[in-house]
């Protein structure tokens, strides 16, 4: 009998013996997979070196009488020591008055999210990953970059949802991350679940050289006050995660600690332009952001959080789902597998760039995290940026940056264009910008 | 916890054995590391348990290198003769498949003398010293403390406990154990008015249920989690300052913002190919990068959140006086990386668990002036208006002259390779006989010259501002100070974001 087979049985039995305990489910892991480094154009090393990883983990969850709740992470000895950990489990249970019991759902997507391939690689051809980086490397610094950063890692995970009305969910994942960074200025990366084929590897590999090739001219720009600034696909991804996603969860919401309030998405209040809109998708087959359900048994999906501008619903776990009166959602694992839509069709990056007579694309901020995300002002410096003078990327430079991202999102003037293999677009808007 | 006793790593030995078996027959050298770990986590939310969660970890990590300095790792969440075996072997398969692909070596392992040593940090409150109910109530008071000051306000409190220890083993005989116990409270306020919001933090941290339980941390917290509240009201409706170069007076966890990104990182020797702090690899000692009053120092500190008393490679970690009176002194440095860059190995490996191979780290970091202006007050009873006239009594300002008092650390970030630092604060105040407070905003700048611009010091010394560092992907507790407050005179490469 496997471990999650095991495990299921043993609380089985603990409900029949402990009638306190109402109910559980648990989401368990089985993780094993390669992990590679480069290191100053050289593969492995001691910060580096190739790694194998394997683990067991997850999260369990009980449901004991009079509302009380237990929250615990797995791992490898629970079941060996099950009755110390049932001890400990039913000690470190807590009252919560609002809290959710055991959920099934009525059916779950189908979504394809192991790969034979990134399988293959992890049992017997441990050189697949190392040929991937020596390419990279070689490619790299064949077009002049001087220093080659880079990691890769291929696992696969076993995931396992059971709960106590009899759920059993059991499927196979296979994450691939690889990324290349040039010369300290520069990095591009590939998060799937499937091995890269040659056209994902030659993208990342291209874009990595071409930014940082630009990166390496310096431009003696001088500027201070109100400046267009352009942030690609995935700097506007980053964008929007910390000040747009984080206030959508329905625990800060319903708590106030978020930017918006449950009455704005029962009222549907406008918050961002009308032609935008934000969904999440957890359905995409292959994606590192897909899944078939999650640690509760909400299954994954598509939802419009916001829809033409409006606020639609907040990010819902059961728990907030049940406080707000409205359905459990999907999730954005890792603060990904969310899309920003037009009513429109975005321009292509390169009739955008003509337009613009003055600006910076910002390839890298320091900072991002320290940033208030409730309040949508955000002051940062740009480290990584390439001037724009009368639509001709002019060279690297550096600013600071300040400005209302969310007041942005709602300005008319603000453009969002299509890059080629994006996901989401890029997105230009005006804000403070001097140069350091 | 009985210091002195058995520890949870003693059982083990028939591991260490296996290792050490496999090491012979394979020739090869290697560094086992076995963690322990069990924590718990409270979480209240505006008066209410969220919720309570547990976790543990066992598990064992082997780095193994080839004679001729190839390497390879593997690890996992058990512990066992057969796992390490296995382990072993898959570590030992990479070393060789990664020599076929001109892996970088390194043979500075082999240079290491053995250690054998068990430090135990003592508790003063253990973690079983209180009911978990009791404890439960004690934060929800805390945070109600906090939340009903004001109905704009709410109040996150999460308590944080970890109770982990380490062994480290090697081929040539090491075999150390250590506990790094830490704990921890935070508030996460925020102030919410129509559609303005701000939120600002305050914490307690330590090594026991002591941040929860001693007289004197509940009486600091308290005192923080006010004033951290009353700041989050008074951002509402603030403006924002115009971005520029101004003098400045930062307080001291924003001192350790500035030790930590815009020295600490630059000074780990692991990176020192690309830090501003090397050249051509090698640490620049001797360079001037300060006033003579100044230094800089990092090392652990009992009963500190950050404590680390060993290596994650198995050496003593050392006090290292990364600037000495102005002078760049001494790298953070690590066995593989130290040789090259022309310093000595200072112990500084540490790792996030035994899924993470060692690079060089941080612990406590500080930054130290000699004669410092004493102050007769607690620091979290100062107000900006009483620093103000601190400033002007001591001559640091005078009347009229344009000053900002950034407080409350909101983390950093550096490219060491640029020697761009930024870190984020709470709040602004344009300091005078009623100072004026505006939003929060960046502060930037380089690291080759912002130290050069410090130029006083006030109050004592306060070592507690704790945080996570998350370099290379790994997080691990870091902490430090500087004396109350630290005057920065205007410099054209240090500058505060605004409008």
């Amino acid at each position: 009998m496997e471990m999650h087979e095991r495990l299921g049985e043993l609380l089985r039995q603990s409900q029949k013996t402990n009638p306190r305990l109402k109910g559980w489910r648990f989401d368990l892991h089985w993780t094993d997979g390669l992990d590679i480094g480069v290191k100053n154009n050289q593969i492995g090393g001691p910060y580096s070196a190739p790694g194998y990883k394997q683990s067991i983990s997850g999260e369990i969850y009980l449901v004991w009488e009079d509302f009380r709740f237990t929250a615990a992470k797995l791992e490898a000895r629970v079941v060996e020591e099950f009755p110390d950990y049932l001890k400990l489990w039913e000690k470190t249970s807590y009252h919560d008055p609002d809290g959710v019991g055991i959920f099934t759902p009525a059916s779950l997507p189908e979504v394809d999210l192991a790969d034979a391939e990134a399988q293959a690689i992890i049992d017997r051809q441990v050189e697949r990953p190392f040929e991937l980086l020596s390419e990279g490397i070689h490619r790299l610094r064949q077009s002049g970059i001087r220093k080659v950063d880079a990691r890769i890692k291929c696992f696969h995970d076993q995931r396992h949802l059971m709960n106590s009305d009899g759920f059993h969910l059991s499927y196979a994942q296979t994450p691939v991350e690889f990324y290349f960074i040039a010369n300290d200025s520069y990095g591009k990366g590939y998060s799937e679940k499937k091995w890269p084929d040659a056209g994902d590897i030659n993208r990342i590999i291209r874009e990595t050289i071409t930014v940082s090739q630009q990166l390496e001219e310096p431009c003696s720009a001088t500027f201070s006050g109100s400046m267009t600034l352009i942030l690609p696909p995935e700097m506007f991804e980053t964008f929007i995660n910390q000040f747009l996603i984080a206030n959508l969860y329905g625990s800060l919401v319903l708590n106030r600690q978020s930017r918006f309030v449950l009455e704005d998405f029962q009222e549907h209040r406008p918050v961002i332009r009308d032609d935008l809109s934000l969904t999440i998708n957890n359905l995409l087959p292959y994606r590192g952001s897909s899944y078939i359900c999650t640690a509760e048994g909400v299954p994954g999906g598509t939802i419009v959080l916001i829809d033409g501008g409006k606020l639609q619903s907040p990010i819902l776990n059961l728990k907030y789902a049940k406080k707000a009166g409205m359905n459990p959602t999907p999730v954005p694992p890792g603060g990904s597998g969310f899309f920003i839509t037009g009513r429109n069709p975005f321009p292509q990056w390169e009739d955008v760039l003509n337009t613009i007579d003055r600006g910076l694309i910002i390839y890298s901020v320091l900072g991002m995290h320290t940033q208030d995300a409730s309040s949508g002002h955000f002051s940062l410096t740009a480290d990584q940026c390439l001037y724009v003078e009368n639509g001709k990327i002019r060279g690297k430079t550096k600013a600071v940056i300040n400005g209302d991202f969310i007041l942005a999102l709602n300005h008319r003037e603000s453009q969002l264009f299509t890059v080629e293999g994006e996901d989401n677009p890029g997105f230009v808007f005006t804000a403070n910008a001097i140069s350091t | 916890m009985n210091v002195g006793g058995p520890m949870k790593t003693d059982k083990y030995n028939s591991v260490i054995d296996a290792c050490r078996g496999r090491g012979k027959a394979r020739d090869m050298y290697f560094i086992g590391r076995i963690q322990h770990r069990t924590d718990v986590g409270i979480h209240i939310n505006n008066g209410k348990t969220e919720e309570i969660s547990t976790g543990s970890l066992a598990g064992m990590g082997i780095q193994v290198f080839t004679e001729d300095g190839n390497m390879g790792f593997a690890a996992s969440d058990q512990v066992s003769v057969e796992v390490a075996t296995t382990l072993f072997d898959k570590a030992a398969f990479l070393a060789e498949a990664g020599s076929g692909y001109q892996s970088e070596t390194n043979r500075e392992v082999y240079k290491l003398k053995p250690l054998q040593r068990r430090v135990e940090v003592p508790l003063k409150y253990p973690y079983d010293s209180m009911d978990l109910a009791e404890i439960e109530e004690r934060l929800v008071g805390l945070n109600r403390e906090i939340g009903t000051m004001d109905s704009r306000l709410s109040v996150r409190t999460i308590l944080r406990l970890a109770d982990e220890e380490w062994r480290i083993f090697r081929s040539d005989g090491t075999d150390v154990i250590f506990n790094t116990p830490r704990a921890f409270i935070y508030h996460s306020i925020t102030a919410k008015s129509g559609q303005e919001t701000a939120t600002t933090y305050a914490n307690i941290s330590g090594s026991d249920l002591g941040v929860l339980l001693d007289e004197e941390s509940q009486k600091r917290l308290k005192r923080r989690g006010q004033k951290a509240a009353r700041l989050a009201l008074d951002l509402l409706g603030a403006a924002k300052f115009p971005g520029g170069h101004y003098k400045l007076v930062i307080d001291y966890a924003l001192a350790k913002g500035l030790a930590h990104e815009a020295f600490g990182h630059a000074a780990e020797t692991d990176g020192l190919d690309s830090s501003i702090l090397g050249e051509n690899g090698r640490f620049r000692k001797g360079m001037i990068v300060s006033d003579p009053r100044l230094s800089i120092i990092d090392g652990p500190l009992e009963g500190d959140y950050a404590y680390q008393p060993i290596s994650a490679i198995g050496t003593e970690r050392q006090t290292v006086r990364i600037v000495d009176h102005g002078r760049l002194n001494a790298g953070l440095a690590d066995i593989f990386s130290a040789h090259r860059a022309g310093v000595e190995p200072t112990g500084a490996e540490r790792v996030e668990s035994i899924f993470h191979l060692p690079i060089a780290r941080m612990s406590n970091i500080r930054i130290e002036f000699d004669d410092p202006i004493p102050v007769n007050q607690d620091f979290e009873t100062i107000t900006a208006k009483d620093l103000y006239q601190m400033l002007t009594e001591a001559g640091l300002m005078v009347p009229g002259e344009r000053v900002l008092y950034l407080t409350g650390f909101q983390g950093g970030q550096v490219n060491p390779a640029f020697g761009d630092f930024v870190f984020n604060c709470s709040a602004i105040y344009e300091l005078s006989e009623e100072p004026v407070l505006y939003k929060p905003a960046i502060f930037s700048g380089k690291i080759l010259s912002v130290l050069q611009s410090v130029s006083a010091a006030l109050g004592q010394l306060q070592l507690d501002a704790m945080g996570t560092c998350g370099k290379m992907g790994q997080g691990v507790p870091s902490c430090g100070g500087s004396h109350y407050f630290l005057v920065i005179d205007e410099n054209p490469d240090v500058m505060i974001g605004g409008e």
